[in-house]
């Protein structure tokens, strides 16, 4: 590389300068040493940094993933043995800084050194000790910048109380606009529309004058046919012509007519739904205004909706955070993906293995859950971005049994994303004898509803294929003790609710959740609302009966003059028709023959 | 950084030709960047080779030296080709250089600067 070395440079060659001692030995001892000093000093710089810059980068990128501080009280690697250990990590919950989502005291594991030599993280066995959930944080865990939320629920079912008094009628209707006076009053300049039309065509159709013009004629041909043959001849030819002339007239009142029914029809028709509006009024301001058997069935779901709904909430938000860490970007090219690093470093190719292996993977991960209850202990088996690498999912079981509060509980399900275009994702929830405390169903000022203490049984199963999300949830509650905040002024529909929820025992609740995890729909049903039904159907019934006849009344009053005037319209329509009827008649007439006056006959 | 300090640290004439080199290449393979990544996915996907690439796959030797990277693939296949022109082509530029411009940069400063470095003053 440096060129050729005959004699062809016709420089003068440098001063020789004084070669330094030992030049032209192999190994020269200064240079030697110097190396090894640098190599032995950033080693120990290394070994000295490594812990601190692993915890760096483990709190940077998990701050990053959650969109809250992720921090860690310590890392250290071992090299003999390669292994990490990580003490002390939270977690922040996004939604509230000052507490901690996830706190793990511990998490140790050994790594493959071979495979981590071929750029493959394999961890055969991870323990994960003392894994709490909701703690309290000292400083604030927020970053400043809020991610969008992404789940978005169907509209939730907010808690009312419904009133025992009864509406202001005049008041519900100054606001409401009612659909039979716009009905009515729409009908009624189409018919106005539809009259003047009319007149102005019978002005223009055969009438009367001309009827007796035709009759004159035919007078005069009859006359005529006193004047020999030719008078015969020539009447004959005249009388054809006025037939022809009478039954164009006829036509053209026919189609008329024809005409004038069909809209008619069609304005009956409306005139018959105009009359039968002010009912569909009073239906809709009655439902919209009192309280309604489903209005009932609304009340108790929303009871359940409201917590129900915030935990559902929580967890698809989480589940959605986790999305990006269940699959990797690959990209297939014929046998081989490409999948993409960090920018700027290029793209890495994979090709097939003899033994095929992630880049990441987890094979076996324990878990031990430090709930207020007690201890649960779970197993993740085969975490890894690379599902379809592996072939296999990462399944996940956790159980407790003869828990503070809880006589047992299990979860289990998996995530499945071996082929990508197929991602199905399930997870089973039983919970036996969970003893639920203080639990706020309603925080609304007119009746504050907790359950105080029920032993639930709790089965709960979800499905998720690609978007669609299908879960169902039963839970029993079992001595049960609901307390309610009614005030000594609250009124009598407040009193009767809060006695009958203070009489419930026990409680069957039944959750279906269908829709996609970024908008879904809850379904509830629960005794409650055969218990609300029964303490305030009787009473609710005879409030709805009087504002109904109130109702009725009023909108009668509103209603009852544009309907009498609208109808009198019509009868305005109908006279055309009769009208239209006469001439064919007198059209009809003079085609005749027999003895009609004026009739057509011939004089032969 | 590693060899910059090691060429510091023993002042040898390779060692500072190869960190100059060094720095001149890495800067220049990080403005080719985009030119590598698409010759060497280019290669890395090519049909025929597909055998070979998954034989060298599946050779820890091998994947420790990230030839399924396509910057590293594309540097290393455009180094492979312009190997000998340039090395033909260099030749000749050293022989010019020496012929037109090798007196006048011993007179420069910074030559003596550098000759100080590498003999000790002793110049």
């Amino acid at each position: 590389m440096t060129g050729d070395r005959t004699p062809a440079a016709p420089a003068a060659p440098p001063k020789s300068p004084q070669q330094p001692d030992g030049a032209s030995r192999w190994i020269r001892w200064p240079g030697v040493i110097a190396f090894t000093v640098v190599t032995v000093l950033l080693a120990a710089v290394w070994w000295l940094l490594v812990d601190g810059l692993i915890e760096c980068v483990i709190e940077r990128t998990g701050t990053q993933a959650v969109g809250a501080k992720v921090e860690l009280a310590a890392a250290d690697l071992t090299l003999i043995s390669l292994g990490l250990t990580l003490t002390g990590l939270q977690v922040t919950d996004p939604d509230a800084p000052m507490t901690n989502a996830v706190e793990v005291s511990r998490i140790s594991f050994l790594m493959d050194g071979l495979n981590l030599l071929r750029r493959k993280i394999i961890i055969n066995d991870m323990t994960v000790d003392g894994v709490r959930f909701g703690t309290p944080r000292k400083t604030s865990g927020a970053i400043g910048k809020q991610e969008p939320g992404v789940v978005q629920k169907a509209a939730r079912t907010k808690f009312v109380l419904p009133s025992a008094q009864i509406p202001d009628v005049k008041e519900i209707l100054a606001k409401e606009e009612l659909q039979s006076l716009k009905l009515a009053e729409s009908l009624r300049a189409d018919i106005q529309a539809e009259q003047d039309r009319w007149k102005q065509q019978m002005a223009e159709l055969p009438n009367k004058a001309k009827f007796d013009d035709y009759k004159q004629r035919l007078d005069k041909v009859k006359s005529s046919g006193n004047g020999g043959l030719g008078g015969i001849v020539g009447g004959a030819g005249e009388a054809a012509s006025i037939q022809k002339d009478i039954s164009q007239d006829i036509d053209k009142i026919t189609a008329a007519k024809k005409t004038f029914e069909g809209n008619l029809v069609q304005l009956r028709k409306r005139l018959d739904e105009a009359t039968k509006a002010p009912e569909e009024d009073l239906r809709r301001i009655r439902d919209k205004y009192a309280l309604s058997p489903q209005g009932l069935a609304n009340m108790s779901s929303a009871l359940i909706d409201g917590p129900l709904g915030d935990r559902i909430e929580t967890a698809l938000r989480w589940y959605a955070k986790l999305q990006p860490y269940l699959q990797s970007s690959g990209e297939r090219k014929g046998n081989a993906e490409v999948v993409k690093p960090l920018r700027g470093n290029g793209v890495d190719v994979r090709f097939k293995e003899q033994a095929p292996l992630p880049d990441f993977l987890i094979r076996t991960a324990k878990i031990g859950l430090d709930l207020a209850a007690g201890l649960v202990s779970g197993t993740i088996r085969n975490i890894t971005p690379d599902q379809p690498v592996l072939g296999t999912p990462t399944t996940f079981e956790f159980s407790g049994d003869k828990l503070t509060g809880v006589q047992s509980l299990k979860l289990n399900g998996e995530i499945n994303r071996v082929d990508p275009a197929k991602p199905h994702d399930a997870a089973a929830l039983n919970v036996r004898g969970y003893r639920l405390l203080n639990l706020a169903l309603s925080t609304d000022d007119s009746l504050p509803v907790s359950v105080k203490e029920a032993w639930t049984d709790l089965d709960l199963k979800a499905d998720l294929r690609g978007e669609a999300l299908d879960a169902d949830l039963a839970a029993t509650l079992q001595s049960v003790r609901i307390t309610t905040g009614t005030k000594p002024d609250a009124g009598a529909v407040a009193k009767a609710v809060a006695a009958a929820l203070s009489d419930v025992k026990s409680l069957h609740v039944k959750a279906d959740i269908t829709g996609t995890v970024k908008q879904y729909d809850v379904r509830l049903s629960s005794d409650l609302d055969q218990v609300l039904k029964q303490a305030l159907g009787k009473q609710m019934q005879e409030q709805v009966n009087k504002f109904e006849g109130q109702l009725r009344t009023a909108i009668a009053e509103k209603v009852n003059k544009p309907l009498g005037d609208l109808k009198s319209s019509f009868g305005g329509l109908t006279g055309i028709g009769d009208e239209l009827n006469a001439r064919l008649q007198q059209a009809g007439g003079l085609t005749e023959g027999g003895g009609s006056p004026g009739g057509l006959k011939l004089p032969f | 950084m590693y060899w910059c300090c090691f060429s510091f640290w023993s002042c040898g004439s390779i060692c500072r030709l190869f960190s100059s080199a060094w720095l001149f290449f890495s800067g220049l393979a990080y403005l080719l960047d985009s030119v590598f990544h698409r010759i060497g996915l280019a290669v890395l996907t090519a049909g025929p080779l597909e055998g070979l690439w998954t034989a060298f796959y599946n050779s820890t030797l091998w994947r420790l030296e990230r030839f399924n990277n396509s910057i590293v693939m594309g540097s290393l296949v455009v180094s492979l080709v312009l190997f000998v022109p340039f090395y033909l082509l260099s030749n000749k530029l050293i022989l010019k250089y020496r012929e037109h411009f090798l007196a006048w940069v011993q007179k420069t400063k910074l030559a003596h600067v550098l000759n100080i470095l590498r003999y000790g003053g002793d110049v």
